[in-house]
């Protein structure tokens, strides 16, 4: 490991507006890739060309999936099914939208929220068994710090892994059609299976092919 | 390649004929006999600076190239800074820009050159705090004297009469500065004053890559306006004469002296140049370490001994601890981490390979927690504890031997949500396979480990987006002050208002705002401080309350508290942050 020395290969702004400006952007697209959205979202944001702020359909998503899962996906399948298309349509608009509002921040964990808690209402209602569960969750955790490690130092995932991965809104999906027949467990088996390969592998061969290069100050500590 | 301009125009005292101070003998211990020059070069050689560039006056010239030393003519101020102009131009790296006679230790250097991150970095040396007078409290009271707008008091306590800093407490080394939450907020020469100044500016500045053609262009417009006297643009000498021989607080240097109506020199111009145009100069000040710069045979002794006398190592090891840590973490770990962490740097180890033994430990502790029995728990709970420390270790080892890697810095963040959650599956295999009637059995937990999971994931989230948010409205442009006006602005309007705000403690992301003040009130006090620092529950928190509650009870109990108050914190956190992005 090289003693770091250069610091120019990620801050290398340029003029001090641009620097301002450059912030905001990268601001605004890190937001964006904290979000994890998958194909459908992005098909609709480009549908409404960027002209919706993002905040308010994320904060009346989690509202009405909270109350939808709240009032029962085990007992009926209607909610379970509800949930990610209403999820979908009042966030997927917003996602080509610059996140550069005051409270934009609030989206990314707010669409976490969504995702993470539906997947374990709906697998714990169901009956998928609970290490079954907690391994989906912690292979998709792993790969939203993973994106949020990648992106402050600059190394953006390919837009191929997003799509991959299907999105928060493609896998809420995925377990709400699969759950219909019944195959839930099976569901949650596969997609642990296939985003952990995915995301795993294509992080660390990432991580080892540039990691390597000079070193650089970073802090990634967090509390 | 890192660029080095060595002005070494400096005149040593006492010697027949001309002599730069740059050739003044080292008086520290040395297998051979090396000036000064020679030292600093040697010093720059092994951070991996060597190619060097000498800039001297031309009746200096012939006694440094006596010794070896390749060097650039030029006849004054003006030249040097056109030398450099054209020397950073055709850089294509870092630029750094020191003083011939500077007298410093490994540390600065190092810190200046490996550890200094953004557009440009000065050393900088803070004023020790008065002891007899309260900073800011005198220094208010003749600000309500009819002075010159730009003239505003120092930090001196007695009434200053206009233009003239008093024998002020703020006596420092260098040229005086003011640095202004870690940022260098004004520069002081000759032409060009520093509203109540507090440090001061041994003369090393080191400029990144991307900032060189600024340095370049400011070198350039500095020439011209000291060539040009009469032009539209004029420098001004900031004092009379008169007044400031004899005082202390500003243009001076560390053999005290007489500096009234010095030269300029082009290096302290530099600064200025680059603090007034907007360039974001971050001051890197250490009390205890030691740069100053000779004068003579006597200041380069003094500064020798005082070199001697101070433990570069252990200030090292200390800063390689994050100050701003939690309370667990402060008190502990950091206790007593570093010494760990020297060890591994004595042993050779690598921060990567510390980070690898502490997931090692904590997926050995989760081990332990999935056994069900009381020694496993207590034993994980110990191993868990080490597995923080370890933690808290790589990254001092890093910092301590400053070597950091991307991979690194990615290895120890994506570790510790390992530990984490590969701890939390431990626990809840561990409840269900004790036995039904021990007091380690706390039924069936997945359910809360998974809402565990995600609450933290959450969490951390919210930080990261808000941190995301956050760091795109901090960087606002810096203002710019035209290089011809002696003062500096900064208390133009209302002459009180600039010791005050060099006294504002925190950096305070709130603003003005009343969450803001709020906040930065509270922490003033140190319980409140602690409070604020423990109830969101950062990483040494949670692994002690893991540890604790798991070697003590069941993971049942280690859940609930995790979630309970993992839902406070974020509660308290998005409030707050919630407040203050409001009232932006």
């Amino acid at each position: 490991m090289t003693a770091m020395a250069e610091d120019s290969a990620i801050n290398e702004p340029g003029t001090p507006e641009a620097e301002t400006q450059g912030a905001a952007a990268f601001a605004s697209r890190q937001l964006r890739a904290f979000r994890d959205d998958g194909p459908l979202c992005v098909a609709l944001g480009r549908l409404s060309r960027g002209q919706l702020p993002p905040l308010p359909g994320a904060v009346i998503a989690a509202v009405i999936t909270g109350v939808l899962l709240v009032a029962g996906v085990g007992d009926q399948n209607t909610p379970a099914l509800f949930a990610p298309a209403v999820a979908l349509l009042l966030t997927g608009p917003a996602s080509s939208h610059p996140h550069n509002g005051r409270l934009d921040w609030l989206v990314p964990p707010i669409i976490r929220a969504i995702e993470y808690g539906y997947l374990a209402v709906l697998g714990f209602a169901q009956g998928v068994s609970a290490p079954l569960i907690y391994a989906l969750i912690a292979v998709l955790a792993y790969h939203h710090y993973d994106t949020v490690y990648r992106t402050r130092q600059r190394l953006w995932p390919q837009d191929w892994v997003f799509r991959a991965g299907l999105g928060w809104e493609g896998r809420m999906l995925v377990v709400a059609f699969v759950g219909l027949s019944g195959l839930l467990p099976f569901a949650y088996a596969a997609l642990a299976a296939y985003l952990g390969v995915l995301f795993v592998s294509e992080s660390v061969t990432t991580w080892l092919r540039t990691g390597r290069g000079n070193g650089v100050i970073v802090d990634l500590e967090e509390d | 390649m890192t660029v080095a301009v060595i002005i070494a125009t400096g005149r040593a005292g006492g010697r027949p004929g001309p002599a730069p101070t740059a050739t003044l003998p080292w008086p520290g211990e040395t297998p051979e006999p090396m000036t000064l020059l020679a030292r600093l070069r040697a010093q720059l050689v092994t951070l991996k600076v060597s190619d060097h560039h000498v800039i001297t006056r031309p009746d200096l010239a012939p006694c440094l190239r006596k010794d070896g030393h390749e060097v650039i003519e030029s006849a004054d101020a003006a030249g040097d800074l056109r030398e450099i102009a054209w020397l950073a131009e055709r850089a294509d790296d870092t630029v750094v820009v020191l003083p011939g006679d500077l007298v410093t230790g490994d540390e600065p250097l190092a810190r200046l050159l490996l550890d200094a991150k953004g557009p440009a970095t000065a050393l900088t040396i803070p004023a020790p705090k008065p002891a007899a007078a309260p900073p800011v409290a005198p220094a208010d009271a003749p600000a309500a004297e009819p002075e010159g707008a730009a003239a505003a008091p120092t930090a001196a306590p007695t009434a200053a009469p206009a233009a003239a800093p008093t024998a002020a407490p703020t006596v420092v080394p260098g040229t005086a500065i003011r640095v202004e939450r870690g940022r260098i907020a004004s520069a002081g020469s000759p032409y060009h004053r520093v509203t109540a100044p507090n440090a001061g500016f041994p003369g090393a500045l080191r400029v990144a890559r991307y900032r060189v053609a600024a340095l370049s262009d400011v070198a350039q417009r500095l020439a011209l306006l000291l060539d040009d006297p009469e032009g539209p643009e004029r420098l001004v000498p900031a004092e009379p004469e008169g007044e400031q021989s004899g005082q202390g607080g500003q243009g001076e240097q560390s053999g005290g002296s007489e500096r009234g109506g010095r030269a300029p020199e082009a290096i302290e111009l530099l600064l200025v140049g680059l603090v007034r145009e907007g360039v974001a100069v971050t001051g890197n000040g250490d009390p205890r370490l030691v740069s100053l710069r000779a004068d003579g045979e006597e200041g380069a002794r003094a500064a020798a001994e005082r070199i001697g006398a101070t433990d570069e190592d252990k200030i090292r090891l200390k800063a390689a601890v994050k100050s701003n840590d939690g309370f667990f973490t402060t008190f502990a770990v950091s206790t007593y981490s570093r010494y760990i962490a020297r060890w591994a740097a004595r042993r050779g180890m690598t921060p990567n390979m510390v980070t690898s033994i502490s997931m090692g430990i904590a997926v050995v502790a989760a081990v332990w927690f999935a056994a069900g029995s009381r020694t496993g728990m207590i034993v994980g709970g110990v191993l868990f504890y080490f597995s923080f420390v370890f933690d808290c270790v790589d990254g001092q080892l890093a910092r301590y031997t400053r070597q950091f890697s991307t991979l690194g810095a990615w290895l120890d963040a994506v570790f510790d949500r390992a530990k984490e959650y590969t701890v939390f599956a431990g626990l809840a295999v561990g409840s269900t396979a004790a036995a039904y009637d021990s007091s380690v059995y706390g039924g069936n937990v997945w359910g809360l480990a998974v809402a565990a999971l995600a609450l933290q994931t959450v969490r951390h989230m919210i930080d990261f987006s808000y941190g995301a948010g956050n760091r795109a409205r901090a960087a606002k442009p810096l203002p710019t002050t035209p290089l011809d006006q002696p003062g500096d602005g900064a208390a133009a309007p209302a002459p009180a208002a600039a010791p005050q705000a060099q006294q504002a403690p925190a950096p305070a992301p709130g603003g003005g705002s009343l969450v803001g003040r709020l906040s930065r009130r509270t922490s003033q006090v140190r319980v409140l401080h602690w409070a604020k620092k423990v109830i969101v529950l950062p990483i040494g928190e949670r692994f002690a309350l893991i540890a604790i509650t798991a070697a003590l009870f069941n993971a049942k109990v280690t859940f609930i508290a995790l979630l309970a108050w993992g839902v406070v914190a974020a509660l308290y956190t998005l409030t707050g942050r919630v407040m203050r992005s409001i009232a932006r």
